[in-house]
């Protein structure tokens, strides 16, 4: 009995194999067979909501008419629609045609109908395809994406802040953080900048504390994985960026005294159990803590999982997703030839480095932002640098990146690689804000100025000459990176 | 004591010195995005602000320079560039209409060189770079090459007398550069948009071997390849003169300022 069996399905095996076609139609592709006739069919590779064509070769079974035309068409039968356009059939020779204009506008499995007309018949035939939503990443695509994750990464405490971490500092960073008596007029606080309902940053194309300045105020949200801290990277830590803004007199217009003062006055015993200790009579000390408090509080500010992030891992186990092809489609051009990753690396979407993509930038008639090459000398000469007394890192790792730092030709007019999470929530973009949506960022990439790049500069920035969908699918795919 | 007092009458010397080394700026650009933005007055004042004495100029298209020149030819060197735009910088070695435009610019204005271009390896040979040689050997120009070494080598080998300033020193090694220079005896490099040489206001040691073997082949400049970039010709003279000052005097100022104004001063009588 067992024996029978297996012989019936080994015949029915070779049958299914092997058909012994009764005509052959003169092209490639799936094969499908009606009462009268045989069609083959072919079609280019298919992806959601692009147009495509189909080749088709039909013959008639011996004594059967020849087709005198085709129609195609092709529905979702689960879903109860077709395809939103109709196809053109143009004959291509003897038993053959060509259909256009087709496009499948959603993934899914999707029923390709071919009618056969002879003789005042029509005959029709069916053939299933399933549209995956899921791009055929490469290994090396895969490996690109992998990297974006996982998130949130391990949080270590930052070792140049002792109180980093530390729950009673993290309060009080949060009380300054709120506090506009820290301003030297009491009417500014961290948050009229960096507003919490608005990712912490301003919408504002350059901030405006109490003087307008040339920069765009970036998000704090996970300001603690940069290496450098502001657009130029004049500060090497969280802390010592913190205090930047509160001394700048276009911005807070406080001084050394005035925030010691306000701490001794408002926060003696929040300070005392932040720090250990009571306020001390040294007023740099007590500004430089109240950075690192600061620092403290924002720290905690890390962003949510988004949809890549849920893609990813996804990818990473193999299972399902229900990640937009569009954003998929935008992910490829951003991992592969927009080489938007090489910059824009890692679970951060940085490399916390400095680039140069020929942003203008003259901030009046004769003067200029001269960007990380001026950061790099603040930085040099700032006395609350990680080479200096007040980094509380006893063993110095945290300072070799400060050490070893050294300005170049290129650094003139280079600005921070900005982190891209949440990054369709913080418009606008760039240094100063030049760019008003993700769509004139995209554009700025597609159409890039090259004669504003120098000919030895970095390679990879080349116009990625984006057709309109891919501008649209990476789009989708930076509108990803913000949390639900 | 003595030693001392010698020493620190030394330092004070050589600070002062570094202080006022004059300029010579062999490698810069006036191209049509800069002229509304760092209008002519202001991009002389620059200069002479930043303690340039004489700069070698070239623009995207030519009439940049031009009005440079005009306006001040006591400082400015005019080179023909054969770029209408900066955008030629990729095609201009297969564009044979850049031939009729560099000798009609050739007609009506002095140049002390054509460049600076961007030539690579075998291009170098192809037909349009081969008639802008013939054009400099017939006008008596020198060549302004960004080019790696087979481009300077083949350039040679179409005129073997060429006189050519080697851009960026072909961001080469110093050895490289070494082996070049002493090759060729019409070769000088500009040092533009490099950082290699000098490290901390110190020069570093193979830079250093070369320049002291070469001190009259060398000259700086600024690359203001983009009009912001104009702003740095201050910063740019600034940070020459403290690694400068890392060198023997003499040879810092070949460097400076004495190497261009030998090589390039007399070329161009003045209007």
């Amino acid at each position: 009995m067992e024996k029978r069996r297996t012989g019936l399905w080994l015949v029915a095996c070779a049958v299914l194999s092997f058909p012994a076609w009764p005509c052959t139609p003169s092209g490639e592709g799936t094969k499908l067979e009606s009462a009268r006739y045989v069609l083959a069919y072919k079609t280019e590779a298919i992806e959601v909501a692009k147009h495509f064509s189909i080749d088709i070769a039909a013959c008639a079974k011996p004594g059967q008419p020849e087709p005198a035309g085709i129609k195609v068409d092709a529905q979702m039968p689960e879903h109860r629609h077709g395809m939103n356009y109709a196809a053109e059939v143009k004959p291509l020779g003897p038993g053959r045609w060509r259909a256009e204009g087709l496009m499948f506008h959603m993934p899914g499995r999707w029923e390709f109908v071919f009618e056969i007309r002879a003789a005042g018949v029509t005959e029709r035939l069916a053939s299933s395809f399933q549209l995956s939503s899921l791009l055929d990443f490469s290994k090396d695509e895969l490996a690109r994406i992998l990297q974006h994750g996982p998130w949130p990464p391990p949080l270590k405490p930052d070792p140049s802040n002792r109180v980093s971490g530390r729950p009673e500092a993290i309060a009080l960073g949060e009380k300054l953080f709120f506090e506009p008596r820290l301003s030297g007029t009491g009417s500014v606080l961290c948050a009229t900048c960096h507003a919490p309902w608005r990712l912490y940053q301003d919408a504002r194309a350059r901030a405006f504390g109490l003087e307008l300045v040339e920069r765009n105020t970036p998000t704090v949200v996970n300001v603690r994985f940069y290496r450098w801290f502001g657009w130029d990277g004049a500060q090497d830590s969280l802390w010592a960026q913190s205090i930047r803004p509160l001394l700048d007199a276009r911005e807070m217009r406080a001084t050394p005294s005035h925030i010691a003062k306000t701490v001794r006055a408002l926060f003696p015993k929040d300070y005392e159990q932040a720090f250990g200790r009571p306020v001390p009579q040294n007023d740099e000390e007590v500004l430089v803590d109240v950075g690192k408090a600061l620092a403290a509080f924002q720290e905690t500010l890390v962003s949510g999982r988004t949809p890549f992030d849920q893609f990813r891992d996804s990818l990473q186990k193999g299972g399902t997703t229900d990640y937009p092809l569009a954003a998929q489609r935008g992910l490829r051009i951003f991992v592969g030839k927009g080489n938007c990753s090489v910059c824009h690396f890692g679970p951060q979407f940085t490399n916390s480095e400095f680039a140069d993509t020929g942003v203008p930038f003259f901030i009046a008639p004769g003067k200029v932002d001269p960007g990380r090459q001026a950061g790099i000398e603040k930085l040099k000469q700032s006395p609350f640098n990680l080479l200096g007394r007040y980094n509380d890192d006893r063993a110095g790792a945290s300072a070799t990146g400060t050490k070893h730092l050294q300005a170049q030709h290129r650094n003139f007019g280079e600005f921070r690689v900005p982190g891209l999470r949440g990054v369709a929530q913080t418009a606008p973009y760039m240094h100063n804000g030049s760019l008003a949506t993700l769509a004139d960022v995209v554009r700025f990439y597609s159409e890039l100025n090259e004669e504003r790049l120098h000919a030895d500069g970095e390679k990879i920035l080349k116009p990625l000459h984006l057709t309109p969908q891919e501008a649209e699918d990476l789009r989708a795919f930076l509108e990803s990176l913000s949390a639900r | 004591m003595r030693a001392l007092l010698a020493l620190l009458v030394l330092g004070i010397s050589s600070g002062a010195h570094a202080q006022a080394l004059p300029i010579f700026d062999a490698h810069l650009h006036y191209s049509h995005d800069a002229w509304e933005l760092v209008p002519v007055p202001q991009a002389l004042e620059i200069l002479r602000k930043a303690g340039v004495k004489r700069a070698l100029i070239s623009s995207s298209g030519d009439e940049g320079q031009q009005r440079l020149y005009q306006a001040a030819p006591e400082l400015v060197i005019p080179e023909l560039r054969p770029y209408r735009a900066r955008a030629d910088v990729g095609t201009w070695f297969r564009d044979e209409s850049v031939i009729p435009y560099l000798e009609d610019r050739l007609r009506k204005y002095k140049y002390a060189g054509i460049g600076e271009f961007h030539l690579y390896g075998a291009d170098a040979d192809l037909p349009v770079p081969r008639r802008m040689v013939e054009l400099a050997r017939k006008h008596n120009l020198f060549l302004h090459a960004h080019s790696d070494v087979d481009a300077v080598e083949r350039l040679f080998r179409q005129w073997p007398q060429a006189r050519i300033l080697w851009a960026h020193a072909g961001f080469d090694r110093p050895e490289r550069v070494a082996e070049m220079l002493k090759k060729h005896r019409n070769l000088w490099a500009d040092l533009a948009f490099r950082t290699d040489h000098a490290s901390n206001d110190k020069v570093d040691p193979a830079w250093r071997t070369v320049f002291l073997q070469f001190p009259d082949r060398f000259m700086v400049g600024t690359d203001s390849y983009t009009p912001e970039r104009w702003h740095y010709v201050q910063g740019h003279a600034d940070w020459s003169r403290r690694w400068l000052a890392d060198l023997p005097r003499e040879v810092a100022e070949r460097i400076a300022w004495k190497n261009g104004e030998q090589v390039f001063g007399s070329l161009l009588a003045p209007y």
